[in-house]
């Protein structure tokens, strides 16, 4: 279940995890948090970015109250996994939390979010595409797009992915063949040689 | 197809989507938007930290207190007219005390005031200089026992 490289999170895109964090007094441990959100600030926004449907607002507080919750709790990290694959388990959390949240906020308004803002208009480079890649997945279920972000579009090892939503890896597999299939569909054309022409 | 060319295949896509359909990076000002943010989130977190158990605890204590005083002392459990006049007729402790004597009168002040009255009348028919007579109706009773 962990990494191959000691220290380091998915293939070393990631910086060191410190145990020493959650073992020190005060103000060590604030130097070492702040260490760590700027180890994990740009990479955490990211993942959380594609987690929201490319809300650039929802992600920034995905990203703010994940960390936020990670300084509240660190007393309680046991030093089971690593400590980023915890906070990045806390991050992944939050994001279904604020989709959940939005889901109800979509009902009660009585209409889907504005179209707009998914992605967010921030993001520059082809519109067209970037609304079919979020079409597609939009037909994915929870647990799929989670896998698949984590594994083909973040990095994760499958093992990893495993820790950070808590499936087993076999459901992790499971449900990446069926993103995959579903994503295969509507994407399969896609070709980096034409994007480069457009 | 088989899987290896399938995984090649798939990997001209996936990476066409991990391309662009990524957040653009931030940029430094963004970053310390960000970071004095979350550091004044921060702060809030460690400052507020204790309030939560400190509140919990006080909560607990004014519950316990209330809870405590009630089983110990009954009828002091509400602080309503209606106790705190039943306290005084039955002469409780305490909350007796509290009530001005002028406007609640006991059983026994009451009681007092017939026995002065009865001892007046007695005094001025032994003397034959009765001029007291019982009054025959309450107001005047009471007129009479609250010195109006």
């Amino acid at each position: 279940m962990r990494s191959t490289q000691p220290g380091h999170l998915c293939g070393g895109l990631l910086l060191e995890e410190d145990r020493s964090a959650v073992n020190s007094d005060g103000t060590e441990i604030d130097q070492q948090f702040r260490d760590f959100v700027a180890a994990h600030r740009d990479r955490a926004i990211g993942l959380a970015w594609r987690l929201v449907d490319g809300d650039g607002g929802a992600a920034e507080d995905v990203a703010q109250e994940a960390f936020i919750r990670a300084y509240r709790s660190l007393h309680r990290f046991r030093g089971d996994a690593k400590i980023a694959t915890w906070f990045y388990r806390i991050l992944v959390n939050e994001a279904h939390r604020y989709r959940r949240w939005r889901w109800v906020r979509e009902r009660v308004s009585g209409g889907p979010v504005d179209e707009a803002k998914l992605p967010s208009a921030e993001v520059q480079g082809d519109v067209l595409l970037r609304k079919r890649v979020s079409r597609a997945m939009s037909q994915l279920t929870t647990s799929q797009r989670e896998t698949f972000i984590l594994v083909h579009l973040e990095g994760f090892t499958l093992a990893e992915c495993s820790e950070v939503t808590g499936r087993a890896v076999g459901t992790c597999k499971s449900h990446l063949h069926r993103a995959l299939g579903k994503l295969r569909n509507e994407l399969a054309d896609l070709n980096p040689a034409i994007s480069t022409q457009e | 197809m088989t899987n290896d060319e399938q995984h090649s295949a798939d990997a001209g896509w996936i990476a066409q989507v991990r391309e662009s359909w990524s957040r653009p990076p931030l940029t430094p000002n963004q970053r310390a938007v960000f970071d004095e943010r979350l550091d004044e989130r921060l702060r809030s977190t460690r400052q507020t930290g204790w309030l939560f158990p400190v509140g919990v605890f006080a909560t607990a204590a004014i519950f316990g207190t209330v809870v405590l005083k009630s089983a110990l002392l009954p009828g002091t459990a509400t602080e309503s007219g209606e106790l705190l006049r039943a306290s005084a007729r039955t002469g409780g402790a305490g909350i007796t005390e509290a009530v001005p004597q002028d406007e609640f009168l006991t059983e026994r002040d009451i009681a007092e005031a017939w026995i002065e009255f009865g001892d007046e009348v007695y005094a001025s028919e032994e003397s034959g200089t009765s001029d007291l007579s019982l009054p025959d109706d309450y107001a005047a009773i009471e007129s009479l026992l609250l010195g109006g």
